[in-house]
């Protein structure tokens, strides 16, 4: 789940990842970082239940 | 019934309408992305100027959205790229906005559509221009806002029930993508200024 919610001039994006699909979520996050150059900061938390 | 025939003529629209509606996307779910236990989980958080958002949206004669679905896509071409798995289209589930100009000031009406993606598509205008198309036809389906009209139905359903129906409408997509309005000035908490509002909402076939 990708979802979007703007906030003061910033679009604050939250993913909510299977880690058994994505599995090297570094690499994407990556992917996310280049597709726009813009793009600028970049947080990740991660958890089991 | 003063117009029998017209009411049958718009239950007939409305029936084709609504398969449309419920009809699977034409795209294959990606072989990259399948499998998967459904109980772990990763969350990131990611910022984007929103006047970088609406300057790319307004380039390709889109909204918001379609700049923000357009990204995504972007991102999820780059990771198939790097994996050698290059796809043309990706089943998502995105928002289409049902809101119109007699909707009150702050009204908020948006519908679920499933879509076949151009992840494929590597220039970012033409993904643009393509989502907004999706977008319009997708807006004009008599059943698209039909939750709203069986909700109260729905709500009389045991849990697992809805669960089931749930999860059977949304896991014939690879990623669900959702945009809720924010704020466009700061807020604070207990008088400390507020530096991000992010959703972390359920993903596509997954349970609660």
């Amino acid at each position: 789940m990708i979802a979007m919610i703007s906030y003061d001039g910033t679009c604050c994006i939250g993913l909510n990842v299977d880690p058994d699909v994505i599995s090297d979520l570094e690499v994407f996050e990556t992917c996310l970082r280049e597709d726009s150059t813009k793009y600028s900061t970049c947080v990740r938390r991660s958890g089991r239940p | 019934m003063r117009n029998p025939g017209a009411v049958a003529s718009d239950a007939l629209r409305f029936g084709r309408s609504l398969r449309r509606v419920l009809t699977p996307p034409p795209a294959e779910r990606s072989p990259l992305l399948r499998g998967g236990s459904g109980f772990g989980y990763r969350l990131v958080l990611h910022d984007v100027p929103l006047g970088d958002l609406k300057a790319a949206a307004k380039a390709a004669g889109g909204s918001v959205n379609d700049a923000f679905l357009a990204g995504v896509l972007g991102a999820f071409r780059r990771y198939h790229e790097h994996h050698g798995v290059p796809i043309d289209l990706m089943p998502i589930g995105i928002p289409v906005s049902l809101r119109t100009s007699d909707d009150p000031m702050g009204g908020n009406r948006f519908a679920g559509a499933r879509f076949a993606a151009p992840v494929g598509e590597a220039d970012p205008r033409t993904r643009i221009e393509i989502i907004r198309e999706f977008v319009i036809t997708a807006r004009a389906e008599p059943a698209i806002g039909f939750l709203d009209l069986v909700a109260p139905a729905l709500s009389r359903l045991p849990t697992a029930a809805i669960i089931e129906l749930a999860a059977g409408m949304t896991n014939v997509s690879d990623v669900q993508a959702s945009n809720i309005p924010g704020l466009g000035h700061p807020v604070y908490l207990a008088g400390a200024r507020v530096t991000g509002l992010y959703p972390l909402g359920p993903r596509p076939g997954s349970l609660p």
